[in-house]
């Protein structure tokens, strides 16, 4: 057996030893608090042949998508910037670490304030939650940047977008990938508490309304239903992106 | 080719310069070594020429088209051999005379799509070489491109570089401490030394090429025996061993 399938097996093996974990424990308890794996998986087909489910899956997903994109443009170019710049990156080391520290729920609540009820607001909020962790993380790559190698690009005359793109951004791409895998991780985190404060749709909305209800079942479903597309992302989109950048490594 | 009337060179914060009053030039087909003590200034001359550092006083007119070999390989890891080459090319991909540079260096075409990490030592160099000779530059600049290799591997690099060199006869600067690689690829040797460094002496080799160790043996023994004190840099720059060792 291959390396790989072997650990397809034990991945498939841990993820159904939860689940039975959770089965054994929802029997055990029988109580409305715990929904059994049952009760969760009629509710997400309920909720899926309504259309309600998807309607709220697209919404926090575009969410995600937008406020992922926007850290990461505006991270990854301030991170080149200021590991570039140590005069720049001394200036705003301050800002950086206030960046870092204010809790999400303060951007959520400042931005609705400011910028009213509204889809801006929401991905505005959540992106500014996750640009200083870009900015730091590509600020590291691009101080380990191998000087020798830019000046083969410059050495030999080669032109600056083409030098941008096959010398220098190729070493920045592993801290790229790292960026982007913890990120997407915390934002679709952050974009549920935007909805449940301020948006009449998404998820985070849909779980508020549960929650309302004592409805776990729901909960879960919603949960489930959305961890099932962060992963899904992951396997079929960030996995093969991360073969073909780095693929030169092994 | 390449005319350079250097004022000073100075570090950032130094007070003595590292070079001074040096007058080099290369012809257009013209090989010529340059050769002086280890740490004397010959990687940042260079460095100046290939227009990397323009923090110099004095005046330079170098052809833009420019080939480089450097000590190490200096291959982007992440590109193959063939975008390698394709990355200094004007119109960035291989033509047919980078992938005939490739097969002359002893490059099979398998060669052509493995990453730098998936080749020995030897092949990065001859792929590097090929890179050098792909845009078919008008001057060369090698710095101690063969250092730290195994004499025969060295060697077999050495010709392939004057077979290519004659094909195309570009210029050509190449850096060296050991005198015996000079007088075995010259034209013309330029010798550097003190401190700051400048030009000690001008020598040129009228041997025919190919040419035998006997031939460069010779040639060394009438240059040390006009001038003993040569590879000392005449005002010392580095202990005199470093230099004459082979």
């Amino acid at each position: 057996m291959s390396i790989a399938r072997s650990e397809r097996r034990l991945r498939a093996l841990s993820f159904l030893l939860l689940l039975l974990g959770w089965w054994l424990l929802a029997a055990v308890l029988q109580s409305p608090e715990l929904s059994s794996p049952a009760a969760v998986a009629a509710r997400l087909w309920e909720h899926a042949l309504s259309g309600e489910l998807w309607r709220h899956l697209g919404a926090t997903l575009a969410r995600v998508v937008a406020s992922f994109v926007l850290a990461m443009a505006v991270g990854t170019a301030l991170g080149i910037l200021l590991g570039r710049s140590r005069r720049l990156d001394v200036f705003c080391d301050g800002w950086l670490v206030l960046g870092l520290n204010i809790p999400a729920l303060v951007t959520i609540i400042l931005c609705y304030v400011w910028f009213g009820l509204n889809d801006v607001a929401a991905v505005l909020a959540v992106a500014l939650n996750k640009i200083p962790t870009v900015v730091v993380t590509v600020r590291e790559g691009a101080r380990a940047v191998d000087r020798e190698l830019l000046d083969v690009a410059r050495a030999f005359r080669v032109p600056r977008l083409r030098a941008f793109r096959q010398v220098y951004l190729p070493q920045l791409y592993p801290y790229l990938l790292a960026a982007a895998r913890s990120g997407l991780a915390l934002i679709w985190k952050i974009v549920l508490v935007v909805e449940l404060l301020g948006r009449s749709n998404g998820v985070g909305f849909r779980l508020n309304v549960f929650f309302q209800f004592f409805d776990i079942a729901g909960i879960l479903a919603y949960t489930l239903a959305f961890a099932a597309v962060v992963l899904a992302i992951e396997a079929w989109l960030m996995r093969p992106l991360e073969r073909r950048l780095l693929g030169w490594r092994s | 080719m390449m005319h350079l009337q250097l004022a000073r060179k100075t570090w950032p914060g130094a007070d003595s310069a590292v070079l001074a009053d040096i007058e080099l030039h290369v012809a257009a087909g013209e090989f010529v070594c340059l050769v002086g003590p280890s740490g004397c200034g010959k990687s940042t001359l260079l460095a100046l020429i290939a227009g990397l550092d323009a923090e110099f006083s004095g005046t330079l007119r170098a052809s833009a088209d420019l080939g480089l070999l450097f000590q190490t390989p200096r291959l982007m890891p992440w590109l193959t051999v063939r975008e390698n080459l394709a990355l200094v090319l004007p119109q960035g991909r291989c033509d047919a005379h980078a992938l005939e540079l490739l097969a002359a260096m002893g490059l099979d075409a398998a060669t052509l799509d493995r990453y730098p990490g998936q080749l020995s030592g030897g092949q990065q160099r001859r792929v590097a070489l090929a890179r050098a000779f792909a845009a078919r530059p008008r001057l060369l600049l090698l710095d101690e491109p063969f250092v730290s290799l195994d004499a025969p591997v060295a060697q077999r690099l050495r010709e392939l570089l004057l077979a290519q060199w004659q094909a195309e006869r570009p210029g050509v600067l190449f850096v060296t401490h050991d005198l015996d690689e000079a007088l075995t690829l010259a034209d013309r040797i330029v010798f550097l030394g003190g401190a700051p460094a400048q030009v000690v002496l001008e020598w040129r080799c009228g041997v025919l090429r190919p040419r035998s160790p006997a031939a460069v043996a010779g040639q060394r023994a009438v240059l040390l025996g006009a001038h003993p004190d040569l590879l000392a840099g005449r005002r010392g720059c580095g202990p005199a061993q470093e230099s004459a060792d082979g």
